[in-house]
């Protein structure tokens, strides 16, 4: 009896796992790795063994991408992000995760990719990303920052006199 | 009605203290008053790509720059205006550079705050330059607002007049009584005539007080001093503020220690067998409205006892084995989902206690009263008025045998000593037990040995009857 409850837990573990992304392509996974996310881990106890599971917001490439984050850092998380960022933060993070931004870090995947963890509810895969977005507005001026967001000036000229004393009265 | 006359003041004493008609220092507005204003909320352009991102995802984004960075954010647009400027961004950078230099000087708002922080850094002789906050009249984000409402609005009645707790008074309590009758069932109980005796009740005004203006406590992350603390409670309107919280005080100022004394009833207080290595087990708590405790079991199985000097506080307590509303323990015991202030649990849970199956207890400690906090239960305590309070953690003889056992089967769990000592402190402090102490240790394993034995027999007893091997998950 205790060998089969063995079996069972060690089934339910390696579960296979069908993520669908809204464009319909297909990630297959294990229930243990999707256990990162924890709107999937929930999911899955409902069904009890194999399943799929459409995820709705998040296109192929990200859903993929998303999957070989939880992979990696199943069983293996990585630690978390000091705020603010005192160092670079290619300085404080492991090899992996700099080649995961290197290859995934353009910027609409990289908006994917915080909108799948945000969905999927995997925090360490969203710190990560708003990391990565803080990262890219350190040490940048006013402008640069509009023109990497395609962000408006939408203060008045009252407004923005008043940002201009304070600032340099700060500085 | 004693009973009656209390509460009606005590609302009276909460009302007075929430004159606050306080619009939200950067015009932030929640989201239903959209529909109302016939504005356009300015966050679909002045976020531009990053308007995908929720409200708390922008907010994590920004929490990772510093503070030049951040002042940068600020004046991009209107949207990053307002959430650039967001108390937990500059307070959390405040208490940051009070480790390197500069002294604390709260007014009006966080930024303000940390420019007054680091300008004394830099030993400038003109005052700080003052940063004016514009009033953004088209954003809108419930995200943003809720810290504001939580701050600013009044503490419904309905939160603060149920009360189910005991009072019993201590001239009427001997301590086989109070062991027999609270203590080992674990039963909370206020007690009071104790707290009304002490020098430290009769004297501790804040006039009084400022007599140590200058000597430092523990605020959470920062060493503030009791002056620096008691401006920023005048003039701070956080969801969350800051809580004095120092286990030092009586090195610190001796005289505060001669003014109290430890009731007869905890003057077993096993931990001192340890002496000069024990854990920290006696702080000195200060807040101000709306300040206080979530939900929490006290440290290494401990009871405690928490005299209140000033202000009032209210406690819910919730058994043991009864996870409160709103509390969510993930397995590994790391906490999971951020904290939400006090004043959101009310919002959020409290109504919710009235569903449960076990109702929680309740009361509203008064200036002069003592709780007491039997280990291992759950409790949460808001103060609705500025406080000043004594605690204490202690291990009783009746308690003995619980912390035994979770210090010697949790010990990842112990807290009040260094990593390295979590392993070792069971048999550290059954070690200095058997030596100072014998006869209680030998009275608390033997007890232990009882309800183990009576737990078998009845295991031995259920696989008797079903055959066999039973499980669960």
């Amino acid at each position: 009896l205790k060998l089969q409850f063995l079996y069972f837990i060690v089934a339910v573990h390696m579960a296979k796992v069908t993520l669908v992304a809204c464009d319909e392509l297909r990630v297959e996974t294990t229930s243990k790795v999707c256990n990162m996310s924890k709107l999937l881990s929930e999911l899955i106890e409902e069904q009890e063994g194999e399943c799929e599971i459409p995820v709705a917001n998040v296109r192929g490439h990200a859903l993929k991408a998303i999957v070989e984050y939880m992979t990696h850092h199943c069983g293996n998380r990585a630690p978390e992000l000091e705020k603010p960022l005192k160092r670079s933060l290619s300085e404080v993070l492991s090899t992996w995760d700099r080649d995961f931004l290197r290859v995934h870090g353009d910027q609409t995947t990289v908006f994917e990719l915080i909108r799948g963890a945000n969905f999927l509810n995997i925090r360490d895969l969203l710190e990560l990303c708003c990391a990565y977005l803080a990262e890219m507005m350190k040490s940048k001026s006013v402008e640069d920052i509009r023109d990497m967001f395609g962000l408006e000036n939408d203060f008045t000229e009252e407004e923005e006199e008043k940002l201009r004393r304070e600032h340099n009265i700060e500085n | 009605m004693v009973g009656q006359g209390r509460r009606v003041r005590a609302e009276e004493e909460v009302k007075e203290e929430q004159r606050r008609d306080v619009s939200h220092p950067y015009g932030v507005k929640p989201e239903g008053n959209m529909f109302f204003s016939g504005k356009v909320n300015c966050r679909q352009a002045g976020l531009g790509e990053l308007r995908v991102m929720t409200d708390t995802t922008v907010g994590e984004t920004l929490g990772y720059l510093n503070a030049r960075d951040l002042s940068t954010v600020t004046e991009v647009s209107r949207a990053l205006y307002a959430f650039g400027h967001a108390d937990d961004l500059w307070k959390p950078l405040t208490l940051f550079a009070l480790r390197t230099d500069g002294k604390f000087f709260f007014s009006k708002s966080w930024k303000q705050t940390y420019i007054n922080t680091t300008w004394s850094g830099k030993n400038k002789s003109t005052p700080p330059p003052q940063h004016t906050p514009i009033s953004i009249d088209n954003f809108f984000s419930d995200t943003l607002y809720q810290p504001h409402r939580d701050a600013t609005m009044h503490v419904p009645s309905s939160w603060t007049s149920h009360e189910n707790v005991q009072r019993v008074s201590a001239r009427a309590l001997t301590k086989q009584q109070f062991v027999e009758q609270y203590e080992a069932p674990g039963i909370p109980v206020v007690l009071t005539d104790l707290v009304t005796e002490w020098d430290c009740f009769k004297k501790w005004d804040p006039q009084y007080l400022s007599r140590w203006g200058d000597k430092e406590f523990q605020c959470e992350a920062a060493k503030l001093t009791l002056s620096e603390f008691s401006t920023y409670c005048e003039q701070q309107i956080d969801d969350r503020p800051l809580y004095l919280f120092d286990a030092k005080f009586v090195e610190t100022v001796p005289e505060m220690g001669q003014q109290f004394s430890v009731p007869e009833y905890f003057n077993d207080d096993l931990f001192k067998v340890l002496g000069t290595s024990r854990p920290d087990y006696r702080w000195l708590i200060m807040g101000p409205t709306r300040s206080g405790s979530s939900f929490h079991k006290d440290p290494n199985s401990t009871d405690a006892w928490n005299a209140c000097l000033r202000g009032l506080k209210k406690w819910v307590f919730f058994p043991p084995s009864v996870v409160p509303p709103g509390v969510m323990c993930s397995a590994d015991g790391s906490d999971v989902t951020s904290p939400m202030s006090l004043v959101e649990w009310f919002h959020n849970y409290y109504a919710r206690c009235k569903e449960v199956k076990v109702q929680p207890l309740e009361v509203l400690v008064r200036p002069g009263e003592m709780m007491f906090i039997p280990n291992g239960w759950w409790h949460l305590c808001l103060n609705l008025t500025p406080t000043v309070c004594i605690t204490q953690n202690y291990v009783s003889r009746s308690g003995l045998p619980k912390v035994l056992a979770f210090l010697r089967d949790t010990p990842h769990n112990v807290s009040g000593v260094c990593e390295d000592r979590k392993n070792t402190f069971y048999k550290e402090f059954r070690d200095a037990l058997h030596e100072h102490l014998p006869e209680y240790l030998a009275e608390a394993e033997e007890k232990e040995a009882k309800e183990k034995k009576a737990k078998e027999a009845w295991c031995s007893a259920l696989e008797g009857d079903s055959g066999g091997f039973a499980f669960d998950f």
